[in-house]
């Protein structure tokens, strides 16, 4: 066996509980199961197992384990296993490692070292079950006068939107279901740079397009079926990198939404080859508004990287409406895995360093700020909320709620959940009224969640607490990452 | 030389302090000046809610002499910060009068020296200028800090129970057309005689009650439009949201009111789409968690006193009326203290503004 298949995980069969009915071989779409006529068991091809645990939901008996695999390396803190496993895959392809999801690594998270104050005596809490508690949020240039006519941005009930993800990267069903949820939440989804399926037109007062430096699909009647457009420069887990769809998966359907023939890769160029600087971007934003009558919010994502406040501070110059900033934490369907794990800035001090800059330039109120990558909970969305954004973008997390089990898989389009594959028997596995129905319940609950925040902090609508940083304090962060988040340490 | 009593805190000291208290204030309705006791009054009544770590007092269309006049109410900690101050003010501005607040010896043992300067111009722009020079005089002069800046008006206040800082600042000497009232209970002793209430910038004053929970965020906005905050108290920030919202975004009164105090978006709709666009520009100065407030101010040259709760109305607020007095209070016992004959009380409902215009004295 060649060392890099010594395997991760080992799939344990009781076959005491086994009825061999193959439903698992069957549902496992990474080939790591076979029935075996003549031992008449199911046997395991570990090294192919990656922890999806589809066949474990599915055993209509119980009958299946899956375990690390307990074989130790000799041990070692700093050649660790991951960094052996990683030089062995390289040596034996050549190539990059490509990766899926956000980086796995353990970076210290800041949203873990902040903490929420509360009401006592000298403040009533207010008790969300009495009191209206308001979550409703607004997207987009509000410098604009009170007089004015001009069109306002976008209003949303709540302050979480759906990240971009691509049909391409994700089954068409992943993203109906997101569309139909953020329908129903009055929240937006983002289609990502594979162009607007025809069954999602319908949808179009809940979606943002993307215009990403591939312009996979783009054409007016895309940019005016949406809501707003997200000029799309960078994202967290790849900044500075393009986008590879390989030509196995651009299938007829993906083709036409692309507009580039079938079978041919699908490459997003690492930049805008009409972007090689901050005055090329004010262009393309007014070509997007002139496109679509200054109808809509134009808005730009891009990866937090060193410089996000200085960056940030170009963008909302150029007549954008809102930035999209992902976190080095933020998902990816397919990233080189050095890129994605080694690239970027937490998104915590990248909001807080971009608000702070756009106030200081009194500028914050001419975008709006969206902060993604790496939010986990409603106790991660008040957090970004309070350090200054205005509202949050999730992806994973919705994926998760969906079904997805974190296998980190993605790239290899073998997704077991029928989420990030386009093969029509995998695509089958997602119903999308029940992973619409499963999305919209997570961002019901946070959203609950998020209201008794508010009501102990004493705050009666969520503008309360975007960007009021009093109301967070650090624990076990240093002076300078305290003074860049503007936060008091515990106690003070 | 210094007197001992601390005006200000200094940069590094500078914390906020939860506080709760009581508030007063009486408008004339009749032209007949109201005497400075009348407000004492309503004060001592409210006693248990205040701990006799802060009172004070704004008085309105008090200086008879100087009736056009802006005028600059400066406490400073010594003598050295005087000087300082003086020299600055005379590169500025032309002074007309100054003088020092006369004050009653033995009612505190330590206590800054106030004085005040009538200014002797007007005039197109200076409004924000006065403003300028206040913002760079409390930011920059460490032992001086300037207590009012408006024209005809005057601010009282201190370290102690409310009867005491008017004993000592002889406020039953004064008439005036309006006055503003209050008495401190702040949850720790900061020492310092400008934290005390009423905040007061141009010709605007605050006396609050309450604890805002969106301070954090309201200080930051108003941070980035120049204002400077020394005391990081409510009052201080409620003082400027007025100032910026009236003087330098020209909104009206009950505008103004309606971005502290908005209305639910279930009521605002898809109709009202003036009240969603003052929602959604001053989102940060939407004033979140308890308050109730009385505001003095003057607009054009007339005087308004304005009351305003919450919008889930979390503090008490009561106005009353007679034939000659607008009153609003913390609690009834303040009206009926100052005003038995009072004609009609009543409680403003949740987050609506009450906007009464002084009837000012016609000599
Ligand atoms: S699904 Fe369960 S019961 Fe069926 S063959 Fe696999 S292990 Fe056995
Ligand atoms: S989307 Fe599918 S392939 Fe990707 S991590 Fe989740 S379960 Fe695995």
């Amino acid at each position: 066996m060649k060392i890099e298949k010594i395997p991760e995980f080992k799939v344990l069969i009781d076959e005491s509980k086994c009825i061999r009915c193959k439903i698992c071989v069957n549902e496992c779409s990474f080939g790591a199961l076979r029935y075996d006529k003549k031992k008449n068991k199911i046997v395991s091809k570990d090294w192919l197992c990656v922890a999806c645990l589809r066949c474990v939901a599915k055993c209509p008996t119980g009958a299946i384990t899956i375990t690390r695999n307990p074989i130790s390396l000799s041990p070692h803190d700093y050649w660790t296993e991951r960094v052996r496993r990683d030089i062995w895959i390289r040596a034996e392809t050549g190539s990059p490692r490509l990766v899926s999801m956000g980086t796995n690594l353990n970076y210290p998270s800041i949203f873990d070292h902040l903490l929420l104050d509360a009401c006592q005596v000298t403040n009533p809490p207010i008790d969300p079950l009495r009191e209206p508690i308001e979550l409703e949020t607004y997207l987009g240039d509000r410098s604009i006068s009170v007089h004015s006519e001009d069109p306002l941005g976008l209003m949303i009930e709540v302050p979480i939107i759906f990240g971009a993800m691509s049909y391409g990267s994700i089954s068409l069903e992943a993203q109906k279901a997101l569309a139909k949820a953020a329908k129903e939440l009055g929240t937006l989804m983002n289609v990502g740079e594979g162009g607007l399926h025809p069954d999602l037109y319908p949808y179009g007062d809940n979606i943002i397009v993307q215009v990403a430096s591939g312009r996979f699909g783009v054409h007016r009647d895309y940019l005016n079926a949406a809501a707003a457009v997200e000029i799309k420069i960078g994202q967290g887990a790849k900044p500075g990198i393009g986008g590879h769809l390989p030509g196995e998966k651009v299938t007829a359907e993906i083709s036409a939404m692309r507009m580039i023939p079938e079978g041919t890769d699908a490459l997003s160029p690492a930049p805008h080859h009409d972007i090689y600087s901050i005055e090329d971007l004010s262009q393309l934003v007014y070509a997007i508004k002139e496109a679509t009558d200054y109808s809509k919010p134009v808005f730009v994502k891009i990866a937090a990287v060193h410089n996000v406040a200085y960056i940030a501070s170009g963008i909302a110059r150029s007549g954008a409406d809102g930035i999209v900033i992902d976190g080095f934490r933020g998902g990816t369907g397919a990233a080189p895995q050095v890129i994605r794990d080694n690239l970027g800035i937490p998104i915590e001090i990248a909001i807080a360093v971009v608000d702070d800059k756009l106030r200081e330039e009194g500028l914050r109120e001419r975008v709006a700020l969206i902060a993604s990558g790496g939010i986990r909970n409603s106790g991660d969305v008040a957090k970004a909320i309070a350090l200054g954004a205005d509202a949050v973008a999730i992806s994973t997390a919705a994926l998760v709620a969906m079904g997805c089990t974190l296998c980190q898989h993605c790239y290899t389009g073998k997704c077991p959940w029928g989420i990030a594959t386009q093969d029509p028997k995998l695509r089958a596995r997602l119903n999308v009224d029940e992973a619409a129905r499963r999305v919209v319940n997570l961002v019901k609950a946070w959203s609950t969640e998020l209201k008794e925040i508010l009501g102990a902090l004493g705050l009666s609508s969520i503008e309360g607490l975007r960007g009021n940083r009093e109301k967070l304090r650090g624990i076990g962060l240093d002076e300078l990452t305290l003074k860049m988040l503007g936060v008091k340490p515990a106690g003070r | 030389m210094s007197w001992g009593a601390r005006v200000k805190p200094r940069p590094e000291e500078r914390s906020r302090v939860p506080d709760a208290c009581a508030i007063a204030a009486v408008a004339s309705l009749s032209g007949n000046l109201v005497p400075g006791s009348g407000i004492v009054e309503m004060l001592k009544a409210m006693g248990p809610r205040y701990n006799g770590l802060g009172g004070g007092f704004a008085a309105y269309d008090v200086y008879p002499d100087f009736p056009d006049n802006f005028v600059l109410h400066v406490m400073f900690e010594d003598e050295g910060s005087r000087r300082e101050f003086e020299r600055r003010l005379g590169e500025k501005f032309r002074v007309a009068f100054s003088e020092e607040v006369p004050t009653r010896s033995g009612v505190f043992e330590e206590h800054p020296i106030t004085w005040r300067y009538f200014l002797g111009e007007g005039g197109e722009g200076f409004e924000e200028r006065v403003f300028r020079f206040v913002m760079a005089v409390d930011e920059g002069i460490d032992g001086a800090y300037v207590v009012s800046s408006g024209r005809n008006m005057a601010v009282f206040k201190g370290v102690g129970r409310p009867d005491k800082v008017a004993e000592f600042y002889k406020v039953e000497s004064y008439k005036a057309a309006m006055w503003l009232g209050h008495g401190r209970y702040p949850t720790n002793s900061p020492g310092w005689w400008g934290g005390a209430h009423p905040f007061n910038i141009l010709g605007l004053s605050v006396v609050h009650n309450g604890e805002i929970s969106s301070y954090g965020i309201s200080k930051r906005y108003l941070a980035s439009k120049g204002y400077k905050f020394i005391f990081l108290t409510d009052s201080e920030m409620l003082s400027y949201a007025f100032d910026y919202l009236l003087r330098v975004e020209k909104l009206s009164v009950d505008e103004a009111c309606k971005v502290l105090s908005p209305r639910f978006w279930k009521e605002i709709g898809n109709g009202n789409e003036f009240l969603k666009r003052l929602r959604i520009r001053y989102q940060e100065l939407h004033v979140n968690g308890p308050f109730s407030i009385a505001v003095g101010m003057r607009i054009n040259g007339d005087l308004y006193m304005l009351s305003l709760t919450d919008r889930l109305k979390l503090r008490p607020l009561v106005v009353g009326m007679s034939d000659d007095l607008f009153m609003a209070s913390s609690e009834e016992c303040g009206i009926r203290a100052i005003e038995p004959n009072v004609k009609k009380i009543w409680r403003p409902r949740a987050g609506e503004p009450v906007l009464v215009k002084v009837k000012r004295s016609e000599n």
